[in-house]
């Protein structure tokens, strides 16, 4: 599984019950990412998404568990997020900004290795960065 | 001068119920009902000028002693246990909104008699944001205002002149009915945080949010204890947006007299 998740400079991820923000630009971005996959989110994700993104979505209520190896899913509520989730690939798109929250992600630890970097202009944040982890440690120019 | 403010605002609260009834007689042909409603509301907003010796309303064209939470005593409010914020009423704003319509609009409440501000309440949108840059606020003193420093603090000084609605979201400058004295950490960690939030989801969404900030002053104090901060977004009808929150106006390491402003490190 490749968990993609959106944070803000405090590892906030929701407040209320509610994202903390969504932009445009980072759902393009992941279904650009995901390509000719379906990306795996639950009901209220696929919520933000507009109504011709709907079929590129596998929407369901027990999506965490339906992502297979290799397929990209997008999680929103830290709840879901137990610490015996280990992805292959963890994708951070954060905010940039701080926002207030009450649920927050774990910070990636030492067993995932950073493989990217790039910072992105989005529909409504000035600038967003994203970060792409591999699971594993470094070993010469891959990761394993 | 306060005579002609006075009815500007009484005007364009006329204009904004025409509006607004006008829109529900076209959408709604029970418009009755939901006119009802929507004078709840605004009295919700505009009554709560208590003078101090009891409950009794005054009149707009009289200085209030001082206003009051409508629904909250201070009593309930929870002690500061560590983070600069905490959720009231189950995060649930205490405003009537079932029958609200996005239509912007900012009120700014008259100063009490000891020149305190009251709530600042506002329907956000993209079309109150700003278009220019902030100009200086250096002008408005606030009551409590004193300018004090203290090394550990970021940028140096205690006090902020701090906006109750945010200039980011509603292009207030130095209005001296929407700035008060409050911490560089309430004003930075906290208050921040939820304008941010409402910001970007004003700009992401192009939706409304009903937004109201209060300013909580114990007694006679200049210096707010905090203030309570509500918004609900209102073409989701609080789906995107949904909050109320007491943030707490402290400054980690320091002591402050609410009454006056003075402070020390502790």
């Amino acid at each position: 599984m490749k968990l993609i998740v959106c944070v803000d400079d405090n590892w906030g991820m929701m407040f209320n019950h509610r994202r903390q923000s969504q932009d445009a630009a980072v759902r393009a971005d992941m279904l650009c990412m995901t390509g000719k996959q379906k990306l795996f989110v639950s009901p209220y994700t696929a919520g933000q998404f507009a109504e011709a993104e709907q079929e590129r979505l596998h929407i369901s209520e027990c999506f965490l568990q339906e992502t297979k190896a290799g397929e990209y899913c997008f999680v929103e509520d830290p709840a879901l997020l137990s610490g015996e989730l280990r992805p292959e690939e963890l994708v951070l798109y954060g905010w940039n900004r701080g926002y207030p929250a009450d649920g927050y992600f774990t910070p990636p630890g030492q067993d995932y290795t950073l493989i990217s970097y790039e910072s992105m202009v989005g529909t409504s944040h000035p600038q967003l960065w994203k970060k792409v982890y591999k699971r594993g440690k470094r070993c010469g120019k891959s990761v394993c | 001068m306060r005579k002609k403010r006075l009815l500007k605002w009484l005007v364009l609260l006329l204009v904004t119920l025409g509006m607004y009834l006008a829109y529900q007689f076209h959408v709604n042909p029970e418009a009755g009902k939901t006119a009802e409603q929507l004078l709840e509301t605004i009295r919700q907003v505009l009554a709560l000028k208590k003078d101090s010796s009891g409950n009794r309303e005054v009149s707009d064209n009289e200085t209030p002693d001082s206003y009051e939470l409508p629904l909250l005593s201070l009593e309930e409010l929870p002690e500061y246990k560590g983070a600069g914020y905490v959720a009231v009423n189950d995060n649930q704003p205490y405003f009537e909104t079932k029958y609200l319509v996005p239509m912007p609009f900012e009120y700014y409440s008259e100063l009490d008699a000891l020149g305190r501000c009251g709530p600042a309440y506002a329907c956000l949108g993209k079309e109150l944001m700003p278009t220019e840059e902030r100009g200086s606020i250096s002008s408005v003193k606030p009551t409590g205002w004193k300018s004090t420093k203290y090394d550990w603090i970021s940028g140096g000084n205690l006090y902020n002149r701090c906006h109750l609605i945010g200039f980011q979201l509603s292009g207030e400058n130095a209005n001296e009915k929407n700035l008060i004295t409050g911490t560089r950490y309430m004003n930075v960690e906290s208050m921040l945080l939820f304008e941010n939030m409402v910001a970007d989801y004003i700009k992401e969404t192009g939706n409304h949010v009903l937004y109201r900030v209060w300013p909580v002053f114990e007694g006679n104090n200049l210096v707010a204890s905090g203030v309570l901060m509500e918004g609900w977004s209102v073409e989701d009808k609080g789906a995107g947006i949904c909050f109320n929150v007491y943030v707490y106006n402290i400054q980690p390491g320091v002591e402050i007299d609410y009454a006056t402003g003075e402070s020390r490190a502790e």
